[in-house]
């Protein structure tokens, strides 16, 4: 085997285009999936180590707050096991300038969701101070002993900073439903004791949050339901609440594009390496031959092209995992800003491993399969194979000689020499049409997302600002406020949906319904007679049109029951809608949460009236959101690039690989007089058509493929819908088709090389 | 040693059906130089092809030392071509990303662990010792030959089968490759050359004419004449 070894050290350095390809697919496969493995898995290790050492709650109930008794009560139920009732209230604070939201606590009993402060210790539950979360602190330049003055109910109180923390359901935290990323510089939350709540704010214990461990999450909203009747507001799942399943879904969200774009790197893989290996064994029908006469058996031969696929995909692999932990990091540190985690470390399961092996074995196995042409030939075959000039096909094209006699001898040449290699124009297609699909992913799953916020806020929401009511505000006074700022009132409460709910998910009531502007599937708008769902949750609960539901929402002991009217397409917020009126017609009354109005400028008596809690404007939540686009910006930006190089690789290793083969017969064109050019016009016309029906192809594959692809991104929360902007199928088109030109370019600068005496040597 | 008894062989190609050999039959000995002579196209390449275990024949026996070496299988064949065969080709066929050198020891490997005493010797036997480093495409068309001889002989072969040895060379340079050859027989060893040049016949120990796929006339030659004593025309 040692000269066999030598011959195939050689044979790869001087044919290294090919192999590069092919090193660089077992290569890409690897790195691709093992780098977001990194990420996910070290995300979702470090998110599990978390959510068990500071015993993260199963639940959490929101009510306007509970007497002792009926804490007790909930403790008590069958399928709950432990609890830890808390007090949370909303303040305000001035910091660097502007006016910043505080939600501070009392820090119950410390058994369920612990907050854990940044040095890894346990929080003291007497402090006289408050300890503040550590980015809001951060951003906001305060420290352990920093002071701090909180307004509640337009009281200040002065409080000393005892250190920073953070709990483990505030992974994400973005302070408000209002936004959707976080705003860690605006919305913060801390924690007080009991006796500072009592003494300092002069509120009694509300018990108004209550963290829960229990069994069965649906059995025990029936309960609690029943126990507390109208005091209810809402049952947090740990996959509803936004502040775990948001981190939860990212892992999710990164596996799921580690896995599928890995299986296209491999799948193409195999595809480089199968052509690859076919091309050289082609190339060295002669050699192989030679061998064959001079005693080496066919077991030899094969085992010893086999050794291609693992030296080539052995390399790609090794280097794949070597480079991993690079990428790893790459994309956990932009995943940092978002979420609020102990730790950072990456972590690798044994997969990544057999992901390697996979790939070694599949080189081995397209390597072996591709060596086995020779397999069944006589010497003397294997030697006629090789010497005489490929078997002369005619294509479908010349059963139109209108068409075939107008076609000069070089392209009919070059038309034979493709159509007759299906293997070789296949892959160029692929090549081509994975290319532009992974490319306009890409750009598409961006356009889809800043669609869906340009769609939300601008189109579905088109009121200027939102202005959120205190809770114990008279209807009269919101009337008032209505009127002067013009505005349109609405309700967002939460409510559980039977059957297959789930969990509370919000509910709006329109007033008038023309400053949030939500369709049906048909292009209707929100009518009085029934109830609306978003289509996110329609799919989930199994929810069809006309079907009846029923609702229990917030603040109500009440059971309602209505048809569904309409399915509503809309990414966000995934909630149900109805009328004011429908709600009212179930004996509900309409109590607003906001008043959403179009005017730009809101008086500064009315900012500063106790019954506005909040102004926010629909700029500022739409910027915001575009945050959580951003956030993921790198990823995408990863696609792309792993994209251009898949087309450039391909379409590369397949020029190179025709050239080789090619070579004579382009020096034997030059021979009987063909200029350069015209030998170069050949190829580019051959990689024009390629690449033309590959565009065709590819551009409604790849909206295809977007749109499977785009789904992996919905939460809860968000569902997403696939779109592209003309522009970005542009741009992507025009990578595309350049990264296959310039595979001409390439061959240009070889054809210039072209030795015509040496190509046309040695061989008969 | 080496006998045919009525071997035929028949090409099919489609509908199309070639009758390349026709009942051929002779024997091959050790220590002599046997020539197979006839035009092109006679069918000369298809006989070494047979004698060589490069292929089968459609009908007809091949026995080495009495053995029949057309009924065995794959591997008794590629055992055959290792340990008796030894091939010489018109084009050479040496592998072009292998040096002198290695494409001698990959051959005298198979038989032999100190090949590379073996490959010196040969490499020196063919005068080339001095150019083993170099690649076949920096050698001419008479010193690619002389490797491939030496390759094959580095196998110690019962058999050195070469088929239109100097077919691509000059007269001069033909001389040298025929004067190896001719020293290559041995009490263990037979050469066979293949060739449509007549000229070569009266260096031969036996010469078997082949015309259609035929053997036309066998003659023995006692006397054969050393490669100078030829006019070569
Ligand atoms: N694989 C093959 N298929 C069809 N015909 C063949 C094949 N190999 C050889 N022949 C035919 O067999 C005949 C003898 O060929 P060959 O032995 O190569 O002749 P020579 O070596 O004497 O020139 C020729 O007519 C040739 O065309
Ligand atoms: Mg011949």
């Amino acid at each position: 085997m040692r000269f066999l070894l030598k011959k195939l050290v050689r044979t790869v350095f001087k044919n290294w285009t090919q192999f590069f390809s092919v090193f660089l697919m077992a290569f890409l496969s690897v790195l691709f999936y093992t780098g977001l493995e990194g990420t996910w898995n070290g995300m979702k290790q470090n998110i599990n180590h978390y959510t068990t050492r500071t015993h993260l709650a199963t639940t959490t109930l929101q009510s306007t707050g509970l007497s002792e008794n009926e804490v007790k009560q909930i403790k008590n139920l069958p399928d709950v096991s432990k609890i830890s009732a808390q007090t949370e209230i909303n303040t305000t604070t001035h910091l660097k300038g502007s006016k910043r939201y505080l939600a501070v606590s009392t820090p119950g009993t410390q058994q369920l969701s612990k907050t854990l402060q940044t040095n890894g210790q346990r929080i003291n539950t007497k402090v006289s101070g408050i300890y503040l979360n550590e980015k809001f602190a951060q951003t906001n330049g305060l420290h352990k002993n920093s002071t701090v003055t909180v307004k509640f109910n337009n009281q200040p109180v002065k409080l000393k900073v005892a250190g920073l923390v953070n709990s483990p359901d505030k992974m994400y935290y973005t302070g408000s439903n209002d936004f959707i990323s976080p705003q860690n510089q605006n919305y913060g939350y801390g924690f007080i004791s009991d006796k500072t709540l009592m003494n300092k704010f002069k509120l009694p214990l509300l018990n108004n949050v209550i963290e829960i461990k229990d069994s069965n999450n649906q059995q025990v909203e029936k309960q609690i339901r029943k126990l507390i009747g109208k005091k209810y507001i809402a049952l947090q799942t740990q996959k509803s609440n936004v502040g775990i399943a948001t981190a939860v879904d990212r892992v999710g969200q990164i596996r799921n594009i580690s896995i599928l774009f890995s299986i296209i790197f491999i799948l193409l893989a195999v595809l480089a390496m199968y052509t690859t290996i076919r091309k050289i064994i082609d190339q060295q029908q002669r050699d192989m031959a030679t061998l064959q006469s001079l005693g080496y058996s066919n077991v030899i031969l094969s085992l010893y092209y086999s050794m291609y696929g693992l030296l080539v995909g052995g390399i790609g692999a090794l280097v794949g995992l070597a480079v991993a932990p690079l990428l790893s990091n790459f994309v956990m540190a932009s995943q940092k800003p978002m979420f609020s985690l102990p730790s950072w470390k990456i972590a690798y399961t044994v997969v990544p491993l057999y992901v390697a092996l996979g790939v070694i074995i599949i080189c081995v196995l397209s390597a072996l399969f591709a060596a086995q042409v020779n397999h069944g030939l006589t010497p003397a075959q294997a030697f006629r194979k090789g010497s005489t000039a490929k078997h002369g096909k005619r294509v479908l094209l010349e059963r139109f000689p209108a068409i075939w006699n107008k076609i000069p001898f070089g392209n009919r040449w070059s038309i034979r020499d493709n159509l007759g290699n299906k293997v070789q124009m296949l892959m160029g297609l692929i090549g081509v049409i994975g290319g532009l699909a992974l490319v306009m992913t890409g750009f598409g799953t961006k356009n889809s997302m800043d669609n869906q916020v340009d769609q939300t806020y601008g189109h579905e929401y088109v009121y200027a600002k939102k202005m959120n009511l205190s809770n114990n505000t008279s209807q009269s006074e919101i009337n008032r406020i209505t009127k002067q700022v013009h505005g349109e009132k609405i309700e967002s409460v939460y409510s559980s949906l039977q059957p297959k709910g789930e969990f509370d998910r919000p509910l709006t009531i329109l007033d008038s319904g023309s400053k949030i502007k939500l369709k049906t599937e048909n292009q209707q708008k929100i009518k009085n007679g029934g109830v609306y769902v978003a289509e996110g949750i329609a799919k989930t609960a199994h929810i069809k049109k006309n079907q009846t539901i029923r609702l229990q929402p917030s603040f109500s002991d009440k059971t309602i029951k209505l048809k569904v009217k309409g399915i509503i397409k809309s990414s966000a917020p995934q909630g149900i809608y109805m009328t004011k009126k429908t709600w009212q017609d179930q004996g509900m009354t309409f109590k607003p949460t906001a008043i959403l109005t179009s005017r730009h400028q809101i008086p500064q008596k009315i900012k500063n009236n106790l019954a506005v809690t909040q102004v926010v404007s629909l700029k500022e939540q739409k910027s915001n959101a575009k945050e959580m686009v951003n956030n993921l910006s790198s990823i995408f930006l990863m696609i792309q690039v792993f994209g251009i190089l898949l087309t450039i690789v391909i379409l590369y290793n397949l020029g190179s690989l025709s050239f080789t083969e090619r070579s004579r017969s382009y020096a034997t064109l030059e021979i009987l007089g063909f200029s350069r050019n015209q030998i170069r016009n050949l190829t580019i016309i051959e990689n024009l058509t390629i690449t033309s029906l590959g565009w065709l192809i590819g551009v409604p594959f790849g909206y295809w493929f977007l749109s499977r692809y785009v789904t992996t991104f919905n939460t809860s929360q968000i569902i997403y819908y696939p779109f592209i902007s003309t522009i970005s199928i542009a741009l992507a088109s025009i990578i595309v088709v350049a990264a296959a030109l310039s595979t001409v370019g390439m061959m240009g600068s070889r054809l210039k090389k072209l030795d015509m005496i040496a190509s046309t040597k040695g061989v008969e | 040693m080496l006998s045919l008894k009525h071997v035929s062989k028949s090409y099919q190609n489609g509908s199309e059906v070639t009758h390349a050999l026709n009942d051929v039959s002779f024997d091959i000995e050790s220590n002599q130089v046997t020539v197979i002579l006839g035009p092109s196209g006679s069918g000369k390449s298809t006989t070494l092809n047979i004698l060589g275990g490069m292929d089968r024949p459609t009908s007809g026996t091949v026995t080495y030392n009495n053995n029949f070496i057309n009924t065995e299988s794959d591997k008794q064949l590629t055992d055959y071509r290792k340990e008796i065969v030894g091939f010489v080709f018109q084009f050479y066929n040496l592998i072009s990303n292998l040096t002198v050198f290695e494409n001698v020891a990959i051959s005298a490997q198979l038989e032999n662990k100190k090949y590379r005493n073996i490959t010196e010797k040969y490499l020196q036997k063919v005068g080339l010792l001095k150019r083993k480093n170099n690649f076949p495409d920096q050698l001419s068309g008479g010193e690619m030959q002389r490797v491939s001889i030496a390759r094959a002989l580095a196998k110690s072969p019962k058999v050195l089968l070469c088929d239109e040895p100097t077919g691509a060379l000059d007269t001069e340079t033909s001389k040298r490759v025929f004067e190896i050859l001719k020293k290559s027989k041995s009490k263990d060893t037979a050469v066979v050359i293949v060739t449509h040049n007549p000229l070569v016949a009266p260096i031969a120990d036996r010469v078997i004419h082949i015309k259609d796929g035929r053997v036309d006339k066998i003659i023995d030659n006692p006397s054969p004449l050393e490669v100078e004593e030829v006019d070569w025309g």
